[in-house]
């Protein structure tokens, strides 16, 4: 069953929200603080989808997704981005530093903080099914 | 005033002024012994006029008498008695005649001194008529002498009296002349000394004027030169406010761009806590409908633990917004301020294949610096835009930050892939306004406004020109130097 869910985000709210939600709607969740911790979860854990920040201390976002690419190219990819930089200034900048992530990261999904769980929850089924 | 007539010009117009006065002292003198000596050959001429009359007259005069002698003579001649007188020939007359012949030719000779037609008219009448006489009484060989011969010598009496009479006036005219001429003399005399008085007085006038002409325009000018030393100074001053003004204005400028950045790099870390209160929300609505109310004061504790953080994070911001003057100098770890920094840039950095590295040396992640943390801040943060700004379209990117320290200072560098900066511009880049990146990219403010803000901190921000690549050093006192300070 593809309901293996690893969330990676060093603020620890946002982990366990994220958790929360996720089990509320049947997942099984494990939680890492940074890539170092997740790609310890990984090869402990049979995951199917790994929900990853970007910025973060040790092991950031851009680092472990190409690690990922490389040793588990089947795990799909929900990047969580906190969009703070100097360009996205306007909606096409927005767009443009998602494609920028996306293309970055090779995630299958890029969103940018703060999301709906609405959005989120759509994106994980729209993955897992 | 006694300055001005020192001023070297001024005397030497002086000594002019001096020198033609003394000349014309000198002239005077001349003058003036020129007509007293005129005067003086003048009184000798009127002197010698004079003798001539005298003498003229007295022989007049004793031609006269022998006239009448001669007159006596002949009326005696008639008395019965003088027949033997005339016998005895107690008189010559022949004799007495040659006399006045010779008184005559005399005044003949004294009247060629002087000239006058008048005279001359008259003793040569007189001669004419004298020399006549004296035929006629030659013809009666001294016996015979009659009446008629008396009455000869009548005219020639009266003519000489004329003569003597004439003489007078003319001495008398003379000595009026004289005196009138003398007067005449001490009149021009007086009338020189006025014109060179005056004159004198009128050169020492206009000399004065002059003077005090210069003086007066000096005055004025010194009046102008001040009204527009005074005019100049307020012109500068009033630049210089607008210069500190453009400054103020520049700081203010680059601090909105160092904002921009700041808040675009806090964007990230805002939108985390938000997102987070935003699923604590979530959670509590969807477990009240499911009936599974969850611990409401537990999850109120996370919210307002995220809002705080927010909260921290938009103060910083303001103050960064309002400058430095409420911003106070504080111990901070050097390392604090690098790890804010960092957070702010890494993301921006990471999307644009930026390779960021962060290495301290030696102890330096304990170093601690005394500071304004957001100023210090806007510095790496400028540094880094810079570094990012001249690799941006390069192959190889990375930025390098190396921290160190020595016994006093915190040294950071900040090192970029890029080719370094042009040795040519490499003594402008702190100037203000100066910018070597394309419009619209950069104020030309940063560098310079950085380099005030580590004066400020008594520390030292220079370009590297031995590295290999770009880089900036930025060197602070430790917070333990300060103190001991």
């Amino acid at each position: 069953m593809n309901n293996s869910i690893l969330v990676v985000d060093d603020i620890e709210g946002v982990r366990r929200e994220l958790s929360f939600l996720l089990e509320d709607e049947n997942f099984i969740v494990h939680q890492a603080r940074n890539g170092n911790e997740a790609i310890k979860v990984l090869t402990e854990q049979d995951i199917n989808l790994v929900i990853t920040d970007i910025l973060m201390p040790d092991m950031d976002g851009f680092e472990l997704c190409n690690y990922l690419s490389k040793n588990f190219p089947a795990l799909l990819i929900i990047v969580i981005s906190g969009g703070g930089t100097i360009y996205s200034r306007t909606k096409s900048d927005i767009d443009g530093l998602l494609n920028q992530a996306k293309k970055l990261t090779k995630a299958d999904v890029v969103l940018k903080k703060p999301f709906s769980t609405e959005e989120l929850l759509a994106k994980i089924k729209v993955l897992l099914n | 005033m006694n300055n001005n007539l020192n001023i070297p010009w001024v005397i030497s117009i002086r000594k002019v002024i001096l020198r033609g006065t003394f000349s014309l002292v000198i002239l005077l003198i001349m003058t003036f012994s020129t007509i007293m000596w005129q005067i003086n050959q003048n009184k000798l001429t009127v002197t010698l006029s004079n003798n001539y009359h005298l003498q003229s007259s007295s022989l007049y005069s004793e031609a006269m008498e022998k006239c009448r002698l001669i007159e006596n003579v002949i009326l005696t001649k008639y008395l019965p008695e003088s027949a033997q007188l005339f016998k005895n020939s107690f008189i010559d007359i022949h004799t007495v005649l040659q006399k006045i012949s010779l008184d005559l030719s005399a005044i003949i000779d004294l009247q060629d001194e002087f000239g006058n037609e008048q005279l001359e008219a008259i003793t040569s009448l007189i001669s004419k008529k004298f020399i006549f006489f004296q035929r006629s009484i030659n013809k009666t060989d001294g016996i015979d002498i009659s009446l008629n011969n008396k009455n000869m010598l009548a005219p020639i009496l009266i003519n000489m009296q004329q003569a003597i009479t004439l003489h007078n006036n003319l001495r008398a005219e003379l000595i009026v002349q004289s005196k009138l001429n003398d007067k005449k003399f001490y009149q021009n005399l007086i009338i020189l000394l006025a014109i060179v008085a005056l004159t004198i007085i009128y050169i020492i006038s206009t000399f004065i004027k002059a003077i005090n002409k210069i003086t007066n325009d000096k005055a004025e000018l010194d009046q102008i030169r001040e009204r527009y030393s005074h005019e100049l100074e307020s012109e500068v001053e009033s630049r210089t406010k607008l210069l500190i003004q453009a400054k103020k204005n520049a700081e203010k400028a680059s601090r909105m761009a160092s904002l921009g950045e700041l808040a675009s790099g806090m964007a990230h870390e805002i939108n985390s806590p938000i997102l987070e209160v935003n699923l604590i929300a979530d959670r509590i609505i969807r477990r009240a409908k499911k009936g599974k109310p969850d611990n409401i004061p537990l999850a109120m504790l996370d919210i307002k633990k995220s809002i705080c953080h927010v909260s921290e994070l938009i103060e910083n911001l303001l103050k960064l917004s309002r400058g430095s003057s409420d911003d106070k100098f504080e111990k901070e770890p050097i390392k604090n301020i690098i790890e804010s920094v960092i957070n702010l840039s890494k993301e921006r950095f990471a999307l644009n294949s930026i390779l960021l590295k962060v290495e301290y040396q030696n102890q330096s992640s304990n170093s601690i610096i005394f500071c304004q943390k957001l100023q210090i801040s806007q510095v790496l943060i400028n540094l880094l835009n810079n570094a990012f700004d001249a690799i941006e379209l390069q192959n190889e990117k990375w930025i390098n930050i190396f921290i160190s320290e020595t016994k006093l200072k915190t040294i950071i560098v900040v090192e970029d892939s890029g080719n370094g900066v042009p040795k040519n511009i490499q003594n402008r880049i702190f100037d203000p306004m100066f910018t070597s990146k394309k419009v619209g990219k950069g104020t030309g403010l940063g560098l310079s406004i950085c380099a005030s803000i580590v004066e400020k901190h008594h520390g030292e921000l220079f370009y590297d020109t031995e590295a290999k690549h770009s880089s900036f050093v930025l060197r602070l006192p430790k917070a333990t130097s300060i103190v001991d300070k």
